[in-house]
């Protein structure tokens, strides 16, 4: 497969799924579960989302999640791992996800084509995620797979989104990474590449303000800014971690096959229905980069 | 493994190749081999040399307890290069007989018994020596690498030794994590990696990689896709041109990572370098650490 049809792929792949198994960081089902266990926002993220990796230290959680303070993402883990443990949040996680997903499509008019396309969805995002090799320098994606699957139809669906979005989320910091930017200068780039506001998303990421402008010295000192927005050099720089993004994802793209414009079309309605309920807030289609 | 300092040709590659046989000398260790058999996993491999190599459970369970008490895929994916259907049931198994706080404190005693047995309890200058890695660690950062995340997260032991050994290893392990970003994001996968840095180390190919754990037909199956991309000479035994300057790239990247570390260390790297030669010389002497590096394990049949 050629570059250009493996980027589109594995774009409109990434681009579908998103709002799907990113629904449990903004559903009312999670949120109750984890304020249950004593957790208020941050504890329940960084621990629902990193207890993927086991009872990990929150260093560890910052080092897979990548684009966090890793003080503030220590404090947090620190606080969740004295109120529960890993097994207890991933049930909570799992429940949670599952209860928003069920109760989205349940709402939506289209829940009888979103129903009918479930298990061949499933199928077919399982069968990719599986080519993918595990290990790998790929720590949530690996912590995955080691949970195996829920056994529902919607949660099934939901693990198998989730083990594409993570599998590239990984990718995607190996490849900042790689490519010798930190995590403030990695989300400014990414607010430039989105063209979203300069200092706006990266905020969201815990850094402070001295933070985020000695990153965007270091960006200007480098020659990839200029002023606040990205030189040729930085647009290039950021084009190359995308596609060293999109080329980690060949196994999972080449695995779909023909099998990629039919999974495209049967996630459409499912995404749509979250973006509708307002169960994810940016309609991924619209802010990334073709 | 880098190669020995001699060859090192920037200052990041130079000080890896140094603490090297410091860190490193844990996976040898006859004092940790010990305490894995009385926890136990099975007693070391067997020997090269004078050198004891590691039991392959105890290997992956000790390293892998760095992260916590995490399942074997994510030790795999920290690991990187290593097949993961070895390293899943090795860590399976030590997870049924010890636990994360438990291993990683034998890794701790098994190490710093075997440094204090070679060098003494604080050989002229440690404490200068520990001031500099110390501050070098401290301008390092976690992103994306686990393995030194999860090393910060243990902090330092409070003798002299127990500093110089957790600041080396916390070094050794960024650079590894480091290095693993750096070849993946340069399109390549475990093995062919591997193979390439064989030929980069002057190895043949499918000689240290054996270590590794992957099967003979993954090697040539890696060997072929290597080919394929014009990586390999005509022969398919040595580098192409480009198979030497993507492997270089792959070095150049992960020396890039390092630079905050370097410049931390400035004007005082000679110093640096002059204590901890002797040191790391010393520990190959006495059979800790391997002579000659990966090349050791490369000509085991």
């Amino acid at each position: 497969m050629d570059d250009d049809l493996l980027r589109r792929r594995a774009r409109t792949l990434r681009d579908l799924v998103e709002p799907i198994c990113a629904n449990v960081y903004f559903a009312p089902e999670a949120h109750n579960r984890y304020a249950a266990l004593g957790l208020s926002y941050a504890p329940g993220y960084f621990a629902s989302r990193g207890a993927c990796l086991g009872q990990a230290p929150g260093e560890v959680v910052a080092a897979a999640f990548g684009v966090f303070k890793p003080a503030a993402v220590v404090a947090a883990v620190d606080e969740a791992w004295s109120r529960t443990d890993a097994p207890t949040i991933l049930a909570a996680r799992e429940t949670g996800a599952v209860a928003s997903l069920e109760r989205i499509f349940g709402d939506d008019p289209r829940v009888e084509q979103i129903r009918a396309g479930l298990d061949r969805a499933t199928e077919l995002l399982a069968r990719a995620a599986a080519a993918a090799p595990p290990g790998e320098g790929r720590a949530l994606y690996s912590g995955l797979t080691s949970l195996g699957y829920p056994g529902s139809a919607v949660g099934d669906l939901w693990r198998a989104c989730d083990l594409v979005r993570e599998h590239r989320g990984d990718s995607h910091i190996i490849a900042w990474v790689g490519h010798g930017l930190d995590p403030v200068q990695a989300t400014l780039t990414t607010e430039l590449w989105w063209r979203l506001p300069l200092r706006s998303y990266v905020r969201t990421r815990y850094w402070t303000d001295d933070e985020i402008e000695a990153a965007l010295g270091r960006l200007r000192v480098r020659g990839l800014v200029e002023g606040d927005t990205f030189t040729e050099a930085g647009e290039r720089l950021r084009s190359d971690i995308e596609l060293s993004t999109d080329r980690q994802e060949r196994p999972i793209v080449e695995a779909l096959g023909d099998g990629a414009d039919e999974l495209f079309a049967l996630l459409t309605p499912m995404t749509d229905a979250v973006l509708d309920a307002k169960g994810y807030p940016a309609d991924p289609r619209r802010m990334t980069r073709p | 493994m880098p190669v020995r300092d001699d060859a090192a040709t920037t200052p990041a590659r130079r000080l890896a190749a140094l603490i090297e046989p410091i860190a490193g000398q844990v996976y040898f260790s006859p004092e940790c081999h010990a305490r894995y058999e009385a926890l136990g996993f099975g007693p070391s491999s067997g020997m090269a040399g004078k050198v004891a190599l590691p039991n392959g459970p105890a290997y992956f369970t000790s390293r892998g307890s760095l992260l916590g008490q995490v399942p074997g895929e994510v030790v795999a994916s920290a690991f990187a290069v290593f097949n993961p259907a070895a390293v899943v049931p090795s860590v399976t198994f030590g997870w049924s007989i010890t636990d994360a706080p438990t291993i990683c404190a034998a890794r701790d005693a098994g190490a710093i018994g075997q440094l204090e047995r070679i060098l003494g309890q604080a050989p002229e200058g440690i404490h200068h020596a520990n001031e500099l890695v110390t501050a070098m660690t401290e301008a390092l950062r976690p992103e994306g690498r686990p393995l030194f995340a999860g090393l910060s997260s243990l902090g330092f032991p409070d003798s002299p030794i127990g500093r110089l050994w957790r600041a080396t290893d916390l070094l050794r392990e960024y650079r590894g994590d480091s290095h693993t970003a750096a070849w993946i994001s340069a399109g390549l996968d475990a093995v062919e990696v591997g193979l390439l840095s064989e030929l980069w180390w002057g190895l043949p190919l499918k000689s240290y990689i054996r270590t590794r754990a992957w099967s003979e037909e993954e090697l040539d199956a890696g060997i072929e896709r290597l080919s394929a991309r014009g990586l390999l000479d005509d022969l398919g035994t040595g580098f192409s041109e480009a198979g030497r300057a993507l492997r270089a790239t792959v070095e150049d990247r992960t020396d890039a990572q390092m630079a905050r570390a370097v410049a931390v260390l400035g004007d005082d790297a000679g110093e640096l370098f002059a204590l901890l030669a002797p040191w790391g010389d010393a520990v190959r002497a006495a059979g800790g650490y391997l002579a000659a590096g990966a090349g050791d394990l490369a000509r085991r049949p």
